[in-house]
């Protein structure tokens, strides 16, 4: 399974020789609504409402976003930031479609007259619900656009796994509107079939159908994670790892090895990390910035009073009028994120885990669960421990090397001793 | 008769990104005269980029096919394409 590289990793192999030095990509989050029209189970934005950008604002976040890159005063975006990605979210981002427009034209424009070198490299990120992607001023844009435009339609797998989530408010699926523009996207503007997959208690039951539902729709990158939300279980990670046995089964009875990348399995993952790789997990403390619709920023989406839901005060970090990071507390929250390390986020048990690499976390589920981001949630230790053995599994069975090196005593708590001496022999 | 000759990461480096600004200037382009009221100036000066970009790929990519030319391909006519992920050139004779 080759796998794909995102657009900050292919910035920094293009540049990388040329400067060194180079911060290669940032990502800029425009919160464009609040709104949503359907009502998904499983939403973490549980204070939707109907609040929306104006353009005003999108155009102040434009206009600062260029001034920073002007000079080195801000660690987020400076003169070594090579590229841009305008990241629209929402609620649902298509339900604000005329003030993406204007603000990608704006930006356009403006980079052009001041031939800037973002001309070149910006990109739009954008995922949708798929309901609104048929409507006229929709369709212009993702014409206009679609050379620099990252666009994903979620859809959760068959109709019926979909439509028992992603539902409209009156309780009616959304599968039909979300498959339907997938397929015409794909077919019009030729990319890739990717999709990413959440993996909840819900549909973990389910998880192999939706993988195979995929891969036979002619899907061939799918990406998959558990969510960081949830306190999973020893018996959860036993079902995930037969769920990832019968994937792996699948894969390798129908020859798929090489033509679809399922990001479960890497075996790149599950050793030990390094001492010297200090940086943590998640881009949430520093790395990343988003602007909520009236233009106040925060270290990411998930730090905003939208997702928050109130469990915690929310981490506002400066605005689109008077900048990021300017006032002293803002000043001491950049100089807190920049303090969180790999160590210091850590208990020692999970610092020199031998499984540690790949290891996923969101900074802000912590801030919202323990009330700190310097601290790593382990609600997800099971399903990792669970993944390393079905990696050991499926790379064993296709003759490529894999070390297991899951500890005995949580591995006996997934499979069985005779199981595990399979998994150890390679 | 076809041959994959592997290229250092270097020069393979350098063509994709010879590339990958020639397309950007051209996205450029292609955007400004979308405009209802097209600048001109703005427009001219992005149309001379993409020209000069245009030559310099062009010069690279017959620079890295010579370097690496197979032999039994010299003083040949032949078709080559570039694969970045692989950092090789394919040689084809045509």
């Amino acid at each position: 399974m080759k796998h794909p590289i995102d657009y900050s990793e292919y910035v920094r192999r293009l540049y990388h020789n040329e400067n060194p030095n180079i911060s290669s990509c940032r990502n800029v989050t425009f919160v464009v609504t609040e709104a949503c029209d359907l009502r998904c189970t499983y939403c973490y934005e549980a204070h939707k409402c109907a609040k929306y950008m104006t353009f005003d604002v999108a155009k102040k976040i434009v206009d600062l976003i260029f001034k920073l890159s002007e000079t080195d005063d801000s660690e987020f975006i400076n003169t070594k930031t090579k590229a841009v990605i305008l990241d629209f979210i929402g609620g649902e981002p298509l339900l604000n479609i005329k003030v993406i427009a204007q603000t990608c034209d704006y930006f356009w424009h403006k980079a052009l007259e001041l031939h800037h070198r973002w001309a070149d490299t910006f990109r739009i990120s954008m995922i949708s619900n798929g309901v609104n992607y048929f409507k006229p001023d929709v369709q212009e844009f993702i014409k206009k656009y679609h050379n620099r435009l990252s666009f994903g339609i979620t859809i959760d797998g068959d109709k019926d796994m979909h439509d028992a989530c992603r539902i409209h408010p009156d309780g009616s699926g959304s599968w039909e509107e979300a498959n339907a523009a997938q397929m015409h996207y794909h077919e019009h503007y030729g990319d890739t079939l990717s999709t990413k997959v959440t993996i909840a208690p819900e549909n973990l039951e389910h998880l192999d159908k939706i993988i195979k539902f995929f891969i036979e729709n002619g899907y061939t990158e799918i990406f998959a994670n558990p969510v960081y939300e949830v306190e999973w279980t020893v018996e959860q990670s036993k079902i995930y790892y037969e769920k990832l046995k019968h994937i792996a089964d699948y894969i390798i009875d129908n020859g798929l090895k090489d033509k679809v990348f399922i990001s479960l399995f890497d075996n790149n993952l599950f050793k030990p990390i390094p001492e010297e790789e200090q940086h943590p997990y998640c881009g949430g403390t520093g790395d990343m910035c988003a602007f909520g619709t009236d233009g106040k920023a925060y270290p990411c989406l998930r730090y905003m009073e939208l997702s928050l839901n109130g469990s915690q005060p929310e981490i506002c970090i400066g605005n689109c009028e008077r900048g990021i990071y300017q006032t002293e507390s803002e000043k001491a929250i950049l100089d807190d994120m920049a303090s969180v390390t790999r160590r210091s986020s850590t208990t020692d048990e999970c610092y020199y885990c031998p499984i540690a690499s790949g290891c996923g976390n969101c900074s802000a589920w912590s801030y919202q669960k323990h009330g700190t981001y310097n601290k790593k949630d382990v609600g997800i230790c099971w399903m990792h421990r669970a993944r390393s053995l079905a990696n050991a599994y499926y790379y064993h069975k296709i003759k490529e090397d894999f070390t297991l090196n899951l500890q005995k005593e949580f591995a006996l708590q997934i499979v069985d001793e005779s199981e595990y001496n399979e998994l150890l022999k390679g | 008769m076809k041959e994959v000759v592997k290229i250092n990461s270097e020069d393979s480096n350098l063509i994709e990104r010879k590339f990958y600004e020639h397309a950007a200037g051209k996205d450029n382009v292609a955007f400004l005269m979308h405009d209802k009221d097209i600048a001109w100036e703005t427009l001219q000066h992005y149309i001379d980029v993409v020209e000069s970009r245009f030559f310099e790929l062009e010069k690279t990519k017959e620079r890295l096919s010579k370097k690496y030319e197979p032999k039994e391909f010299v003083g040949k006519s032949y078709n080559y394409s570039f694969d970045f992920n692989d950092e090789s050139i394919t040689y084809e004779m045509a």
